[in-house]
């Protein structure tokens, strides 16, 4: 299983797609670079740039933590990029038939998906590691006025949990690629996980849930929005169970119950669409 | 007998049609065995079964390896090249093969380039294999399928589309691996004529179904020319044949089967009839590889 992890890595680093995205990504990241010098430069763009932090409009400190929210869980384009690398890297052996000449060494075709999940995921891994350590590096070179050293204790929760949710999302893109065999296919479902598409269905449901609990207007407007009540929640919500809605929404400033919920429901995501690939290997014949 | 690849009543249902029906066959190592048959008869789908590509319905097979290897380990020695070959377009022949032989833990590089020297793809650098002709491509595929040292190689229709100088080149290829690395070798093919170039031993497939199974001797036995002859007389003419010198031949009660100097049947026939014996019928009998596979699959050759 190991050689075919180490396989499946070869491949990816002799492929000219993983090059033209590792360009993409830096291209990207720059230009997020520059959205972020727009950003901090005034306080009250902060909104702008997804950051959900209260300000009062007077200056704010870009903490590591803030860094990390705007560089990796908000930045579209970083995940965007690793859906499509999370479809090619899974995919590919599969359209291209060389799966043929390694799908018979297990009797256990699940060995097989398991080997490649490792590889997509150690690659993701490390896009996420070098992302998360070159954003920092920038903000710190380049938003000098702004930026200040600190909160790191929630710097290591936004770095820990958006990864799980990384993991999680990207396991969902490897099972849908995986189930259609078709690297359009995997890239549109993943895409509209990925960018939150999903997010006003999931909070229509909501208010329409809370509608037939018989919700005031404040706590439909509530439900809708995607903000908690005062204490515990009134009324059930599927967003707090979905993916792209947890991902997207997450905050190491969140009450702890919120943070474990995140970490939760991610790993659920990650634990059950590896194990449905593995199912799937196991029952299905390769079509090439 | 040594057998390196049985199955068992192997069966292949794809929603209500049976693809490969109670499929036995038994190929012995060390040999090329065709399986020969229409297309969509199952060669295919019996051959990815065997790769583990698919899962049979019911039925099993068998790998056994030459030093008592387990059924895991028989499974890392069958190379595999079913249809076209699966490379990765834009990467060099020499990278597909490493990445290959990565997952099979073969990491040395001069053994990789002593296959693509011997598939005859020693000189080709690091062009794209998209760049390839379809030749190069199947002996790249071939390659990739003997990068685990396989003692079986599963080859799915692999001179199909090639022109006669690419057909040549797979088919000594073919026997050169089975002299000199001697590899087991399952072949498929609708094409008699190429197979019957190759194979030591032939399984005849038809809508899924294994019609016979014979080794290249029985089938020439089978097919070989012969004169058929009936007489008033067989006692008789039995002498009268040894007095012609001719003792290849057969008697069933009805008629003689004569199997040398077949195309003196004329001859044989004033002979019998100067010693008075009746000639009731006699005509020039025997098949063609072709005919026989025709005569057993209900198809026409003529059409």
């Amino acid at each position: 299983m190991y050689n075919l992890f180490r396989m499946h890595i070869y491949r990816t680093l002799k492929s000219k797609s993983t090059l033209v995205l590792g360009i993409l990504l830096v291209v990207f990241t720059f230009l997020h670079l520059g959205l972020g010098y727009i950003v901090f430069e005034d306080p009250l763009n902060i909104q702008a740039g997804g950051l959900y932090i209260q300000s009062n409009g007077s200056d704010v400190s870009l903490t590591p933590d803030l860094v990390h929210q705007f560089f990796i869980q908000g930045n579209s384009a970083l995940l965007i990029l690793l859906t499509i690398f999370t479809v090619l890297m899974t995919n590919s052996d599969i359209t291209k038939g060389f799966v043929k000449n390694i799908y018979g060494m297990f009797e256990d075709k699940g060995k097989l998906v398991l080997a490649k999940w490792c590889a997509v995921m150690s690659s993701v891994t490390l896009v996420y590691l070098v992302t998360s350590i070159v954003s920092l590096g920038l903000a710190i070179l380049c938003y000098r006025t702004s930026y200040e050293s600190g909160n790191w204790d929630l710097y290591l929760i936004e770095f820990v949990v958006v990864y799980i949710g990384c993991i999680a999302m990207m396991t969902m893109v490897f099972l849908i690629t995986s189930l259609f065999k078709s690297s359009a296919g995997g890239m549109v479902i993943g895409l509209v996980i990925a960018s939150g598409i999903l997010q006003s269905i999931e909070r229509l449901i909501d208010v329409i849930i809370a509608k037939l609990s018989g919700a005031t207007g404040k706590e439909t407007i509530m439900a809708f929005t995607g903000l908690a009540e005062e204490g515990a929640r009134k009324f059930f919500r599927i967003s707090d169970y979905c993916i792209d809605n947890v991902f997207i929404s997450f905050s190491p400033a969140m009450e702890q119950s919120d943070i474990a919920r995140t970490v939760i429901v991610s790993a659920a995501y990650a634990l059950i669409g590896l194990g449905l690939a593995v199912l799937l290997a196991k029952k299905r014949d390769v079509k090439i | 007998m040594s057998f390196i690849l049985t199955t068992d009543k192997i069966t292949k249902k794809y929603k209500q049609k049976l693809a490969v029906d109670n499929v036995s066959i038994h190929v012995e190592r060390g040999e090329i065995y065709g399986l020969i048959g229409r297309n969509g008869a199952g060669k295919t789908t019996l051959l990815k079964m065997v790769a583990g590509l698919a899962f049979p319905t019911s039925g099993s097979f068998t790998l056994s390896g030459a030093n008592g290897e387990t059924e895991a380990q028989m499974r890392k020695k069958v190379g595999v090249l079913i249809e076209d070959p699966g490379l990765y377009a834009n990467l060099s022949a020499f990278h597909n093969m490493k990445a290959k032989g990565i997952a099979y833990g073969v990491n040395d590089d001069k053994y990789i380039r002593d296959l693509l020297d011997f598939v005859g793809l020693g000189a080709v650098g690091n062009k794209p294999v998209k760049n390839f002709s379809l030749g190069m491509k199947q002996r790249l595929g071939i390659g990739l399928a003997m990068v685990n040292s396989p003692e079986l190689l599963l080859l799915d229709e692999p001179i199909n589309g090639l022109d006669p100088q690419g057909i040549a080149e797979v088919r000594n290829l073919l026997h050169r691996l089975c002299t000199e690395r001697h590899i087991s070798i399952l072949i498929s093919s609708h094409i008699l004529d190429e197979l019957s170039k190759v194979a030591n031993r032939y399984g005849i497939i038809h809508n899924g179904k294994l019609l016979a199974e014979a080794t290249n001797e029985q089938l020439m036995a089978q097919c070989k020319p012969h004169i058929f002859l009936r007489t008033n007389d067989p006692e008789k003419t039995k002498k009268v044949l040894s007095e012609m010198g001719i003792s290849d031949y057969s008697f069933d009660g009805d008629h003689f089967e004569i199997r040398e100097r077949v195309d003196q049947g004329g001859q044989i026939s004033m002979v019998l009839a100067k010693s008075d014996i009746q000639t009731l019928e006699i005509r020039s009998e025997g098949q063609s590889l072709e005919e026989f596979y025709f005569q057993l699959t209900g198809g026409n050759p003529h059409v």
